[in-house]
């Protein structure tokens, strides 16, 4: 054992008398190597995404471009359910999901499996963005590594972070979007523990992008010039962006419904939907793939469409999205969010220049930018990820003021018609939205196994009376459970209150048997249910303490007043 | 608390066989089964360090609607309870359920995501392989066909994991009663004494002397050749140390060895196997 | 330090399932070696205190054992002494008496309180219990009095009339004093145990010497011990 603790030190780190005091050194030194590793992933994701777009540009021309994207569809379809076997879904809701539950464990294939089939979704044209797939790719490596070194949940958790993180950084060369996304989306909890080794992580991960793809900012940095009337404007902007949020989302969770109630196999509604897209494709190129340099045009204002045509991009954008995400595609929101914004930037830039033709002080670019804003703080719900990335991906602080404007109004107005955001929405109608320190967790967190109180004394359904009595006096509590004598199966429970009628009549101590008082099949509890319901059950018949029993055997009793002890410790402990 | 066992049930007769496998132990050591009937081809069990995918084998889907009346009958026919079936309450993702993972024991076969067909001595899946390495419970795999085991084989080779099989060993006895043998092959470096040292040192001595009724020391030839000495009818308790899938595939391990001469029902103790649950 | 999960979990007193919780995500500054615990004694004391838990070790609850022990009969018998021949033929008399003799153990300046209080209380109601025994006693724990739980086993020289209970007169008196109520009952109720004992009566009327007596107490007292574990 000693050797061998000696010859694997490494992988124990925390072992380490460096380390064991405090954990914070362990956790920024792996957070910079999460945050390295999951930069290459996007990195890597980038590169391939740009390679084989090149590669098929030569297609774009031909009639049957349009069966790419369905081509790209099935394959990343296949890939995910028979290679990888990865279970369906988006990506982001399952890293909350797991961060919230299970501490941050993801399986090992996760870290890799998205960044093939988004790369073959996007790649082939699909209207889907490459971030959601790089940042539970991320959250996968950085769960992997903290499993390798046999780090704790809490420490685990951190480590996700940094890969989310690493990854968000890498792939826009943006480290401060990259931080703010994780604490906001990921995370939901601002504690300084968490938040040193994910700053330390993002700036790994835009460190590795910029030495392997160049310091690039995503998009060219104009000098916008901002004044009164263009804040007035960002708000009427914000309003149409938010209930372009609202239809975007809206047509996703439609377009999911229809693609589930009809019933071929799974890849023939992949291929079918990545058709559709391409077709819309053929139509107008703008709406295929993650198109980002469509965004690079509008910003630098030399987008030649009219307010019709850019309308119809808006609305063509949403349903390819729609089509590619919802029937089996494999991809991001990210991309989808900012080229719809823009294109709504647009269309709103291009409305005020017909109703005031002689407003000239503002620019359609800033209005793209705007627009991009607006929709991702609109559909992640999340403003301060929308400001952050907006500044960093155009290099200009000089929009900050509107850009504030249009994600806070955008937000709030969104969250009015669809509470939830697209990445919590699930989380939150499964009920497995838990945030750090909320009821919820806690209560997920605490097991009925922790809380039962198992001195109670058992008694025999055959019991006389007077021996109960005598039983009664060596007890403490108010609850006898009885129990057959010769199964040991659980039979009811005898409360002080039953008794008490009883207990001064000695002339009914040898009559009577407890099988006559004893309140039977009372409501009990599974030792395996979970305590929320637990809860709801006792709230709804107003019981403040309930049997535990497990098979037919009585293990003790649960009750609130020892929940409530408990509550507070793990309260406190948790923070 | 009453101690639980995890079964993944096949509707299948080669499921059945292994479902009297479980009820057997269950009515020897007093667990109550718990009995998973899938309705997705995978799911995933979270456990403290590792979360581990189970891809299914097909079978495992066959008839779903007379998996649960089946079960139970085969269970009440071994005279126990009727048993608690899981009902998946939390999904990673719609198709793939998270399984509880807070049991006493699990039985599975020795593969469960390649075809029954290929069931046989000398091969234990790749997942039956991580649920063993991960798992806090000691993992029954069961012999092929039902067979009741009137007593119980430790293999003590002296290692941390090997002390933690005789010590459930000890446990399973003083539960069921069956008799316990303990088999040891000794090496160039230890002889029978270094052994007696190893359990005197963990305080398990006088258990040793009182509770086991022979304790078979081989110091010639292999231990395979050995292995013949152990009952065909005994449930043989090994700990396996957890290597990585490479130094596994070139070494080979004693739970290997064992699996691919031995007939028996094993039980196999990982290594983040954690006593006294 | 290493220990096991389930001495953990008594040290802690929370459950075992809670606290393999807490240290598998992090909460708590113990990490698993093999199936022990590991952990310093230091900084699971300081956690403890941070999150309104108590860690106490087996050494640590000495301290409550000494206390009890230093409560029981016999010590409190011992600290109190063994009086011969206290004259006096009224209970004020016999009362100043006996205050006099243990007058070094509790102070000067606590006597004339403890006899105002003892009277208050033979006032209410006679102490004399009975079989020519009286347990005399303040009514409420004195204040002032800063000595350990005390029996004062007074002989008196001619029987004192004390309005006891079946009349006869007292010839012994066991003087209880104690700083606060709970061993000021648990010494009555070991007291009155022993006076039940026809034999412990009959040492009584015969004026034991002290080493005798005291031993008699001892073993009295352990049987109560048993009968009452």
């Amino acid at each position: 054992m000693k050797k061998y603790s000696v010859k694997k030190i490494w992988r124990y780190p925390s072992r380490l008398v460096f380390f064991r005091l405090d954990d914070r050194l362990l956790l920024i030194v792996l957070g910079a190597l999460v945050g390295v590793c999951s930069g290459l992933a996007s990195v890597a994701l980038n590169h391939g995404l740009s390679a084989l777009s090149d590669i098929l540009q030569s297609c774009r021309s031909l009639w049957w471009a349009f069966f790419l994207p369905g081509i790209g569809a099935v394959l990343s379809f296949l890939f995910l359910e028979k290679v990888v076997r990865e279970g369906a879904g988006h990506g982001v809701p399952e890293v909350v999901y797991s961060v919230s539950r299970y501490g941050g464990l993801m399986r090992f294939r996760s870290s890799f499996s998205r960044l093939i089939s988004s790369w073959l979704t996007i790649g082939s044209g699909g209207s889907a963005g490459p971030e959601a797939p790089v940042v539970m790719s991320g959250a996968a490596i950085g769960s992997n590594i903290a499993r390798f070194f046999s780090l704790n949940e809490r420490q685990r958790v951190a480590l996700v972070g940094c890969g989310t993180a690493g990854a968000l950084a890498g792939i826009f060369n943006a480290p401060i979007t990259g931080m703010v996304f994780t604490i906001e989306i990921i995370m939901g909890d601002w504690s300084a523990v968490n938040v040193v080794p994910i700053a330390i992580a993002s700036v790994a991960g835009a460190q590795v992008s910029r030495l392997l793809s160049g310091d690039q900012i995503q998009f060219t940095h104009l000098k916008f010039a901002i004044d009164m009337t263009s804040i007035f404007l960002s708000i009427g902007l914000a309003v149409v962006t938010a209930a372009v949020s609202v239809l975007l989302t809206r047509c996703l969770v439609a377009s999911h419904d229809i693609a589930g109630r009809i019933f071929l196999p799974f890849w023939i509604k992949a291929a079918v939907g990545g058709c559709l897209v391409g077709l819309i494709g053929l139509a107008r190129p703008e709406v295929l793939g993650e198109g980002y340099h469509f965004i690079q045009k509008m910003v630098e204002g030399g987008f030649p469409a009219g307010l019709f045509l850019v309308t119809l991009l808006v609305a063509a954008k949403i349903i390819a999205t729609s089509l590619t995400l919802g029937w089996g595609g494999s991809g991001g929101i990210f991309a989808p969010c900012l080229v719809i914004g823009s294109f709504t930037g647009l269309m709103c830039h291009r409305s005020i220049m017909a109703l005031w033709p002689g407003l000239t002080s503002i620019n359609e670019g800033c209005f793209a930018l705007l627009g991009m804003s607006g929709l991702i703080s609109g559909i992640l719900q999340a403003p301060m990820t929308g400001i952050f990335l907006i500044v960093e991906i155009t290099g200009g602080y000089e929009t900050i003021l509107p850009l504030i404007i249009v994600s806070a109004i955008s937000t709030t107005l969104t969250h009015a018609f669809e509470p939830a955001s697209y990445y919590l929405r699930d989380l939150i109608s499964s009920g497995q939205y838990m945030r750090p320190r909320t009821d919820a967790r806690v209560l997920s967190d605490l097991s009925i196994r922790e809380l039962v109180e198992t001195d109670c004394i058992t008694v025999h359904r055959s019991m006389k009376l007077g021996d109960f009595v005598k039983v009664v006096q060596e007890s403490h509590r108010n609850y006898f459970p009885v129990a057959d004598e010769k199964s040991g199966k659980f039979v009811g429970m005898i409360h002080l209150d039953d008794i008490r009628p009883y207990l001064f009549d000695p002339l009914l101590y040898e009559a009577v048997f407890l099988e006559q008082i004893m309140r039977a099949d009372p409501d009990t509890v599974d030792i395996a249910d979970e305590l929320s319901e637990v809860l709801d059950r006792m709230d709804k018949r107003r019981l403040y303490s309930m049997p535990v029993v497990s098979g037919d055997r009585f293990v003790g009793m649960v009750s609130k007043a020892t929940l409530l002890d408990r509550y507070r410790h793990e309260l406190m402990v948790q923070s | 608390m009453q101690m639980q066992m995890l079964h993944i049930f096949r509707n299948t007769p080669l499921g059945r066989e292994t479902l009297l496998q479980t009820s057997y132990f269950c009515s020897q050591t007093g667990a109550s089964p718990v009995i998973y009937v899938p309705e997705n081809l995978k799911f995933l069990m979270y456990f403290e360090n590792d979360v581990v995918q189970i891809d299914l084998d097909k079978s495992y889907l066959n008839n779903p609607e007379t998996a649960k009346a089946r079960a139970v009958n085969v269970i009440e026919s071994m005279g126990l309870a009727t048993p608690r079936f899981i009902e998946p309450k939390h999904f990673t993702a719609s198709t793939l359920p998270d399984i509880p993972v807070n049991f006493e024991f699990m039985c599975c076969p020795r593969s469960i995501s390649d075809l029954s067909s290929k069931i046989g001595l000398g091969h234990i899946g790749p997942r039956v392989r991580r649920i063993v390495k991960s798992a806090t419970f000691p993992v029954l795999i069961p012999s092929m066909l039902f067979k009741p085991f009137t007593s119980i084989a430790v293999l003590f080779g002296g290692s941390h994991n090997a002390m933690r099989a005789l010590r459930l060993g000890l446990r399973i006895q003083s539960f069921s009663g069956l008799p316990l043998d303990v088999f040891t092959q000794a090496d160039d470096k230890r002889s029978q004494d270094d052994f007696r040292g190893i359990l005197a040192d963990a305080g398990l001595e006088t258990q040793m002397d009182k509770n086991v009724r022979k304790w078979y020391f081989f110091d010639k030839s292999r231990f395979q050749d050995n292995l013949y000495e152990i009952s065909h009818d005994a449930l043989i308790v090994l700990g396996s140390y957890g290597h990585g899938l490479v130094k596994e595939l070139l070494f080979g391990s004693t739970m290997e060895m064992v699996q691919s001469v031995m007939t028996n029902s094993m039980l196999i103790v990982g290594h983040q196997y954690r006593a006294g649950v | 330090m290493l220990l096991s999960i389930n001495e953990l979990s008594r040290y802690l007193s929370m459950p075992p399932d809670t606290l393999r919780r807490w240290i598998r995500q992090g909460r708590m500054p113990v990490k698993w070696k093999g199936d022990k615990c590991i952990f310093s004694t230091r900084m699971i004391k300081s956690w403890a205190a941070d999150n309104h838990l108590k860690f106490t070790l087996p050494g640590d609850t000495k301290a409550d054992n000494d206390d009890l022990l230093s409560s029981s009969l016999v010590t409190a018998m011992e600290t109190g002494g063994v009086h011969y021949g206290l004259s006096g033929d009224t209970v004020a008399g016999v009362l100043h008496e006996a205050v006099a003799r243990i007058g070094d153990i509790i102070g000067e300046s606590a006597k004339p309180a403890l006899i105002k209080s003892l009277l208050e209380r033979e006032e209410m109601m006679s102490t004399g219990i009975g079989h020519g025994v009286a347990v005399p006693h303040p009514r409420k724990p004195l204040a002032g009095i800063d000595a350990p739980p005390l029996i004062a086993t007074c002989f008196l020289q001619t029987p004192v009339d004390f309005d006891a209970i079946d009349h006869k007169p007292v010839h012994v008196m066991f003087l209880l004093v104690a700083p606060d109520s709970r061993s000021h009952l648990y010494l009555l109720s070991r007291t009155s145990y022993c006076i039940r004992d026809v034999e412990f009566r009959g040492l009584l009327a015969s004026v034991p010497d002290k080493k005798m007596f005291i031993e008699k107490v001892g073993e009295i007292e352990t049987l109560f011990g048993k009968s009452h574990a």
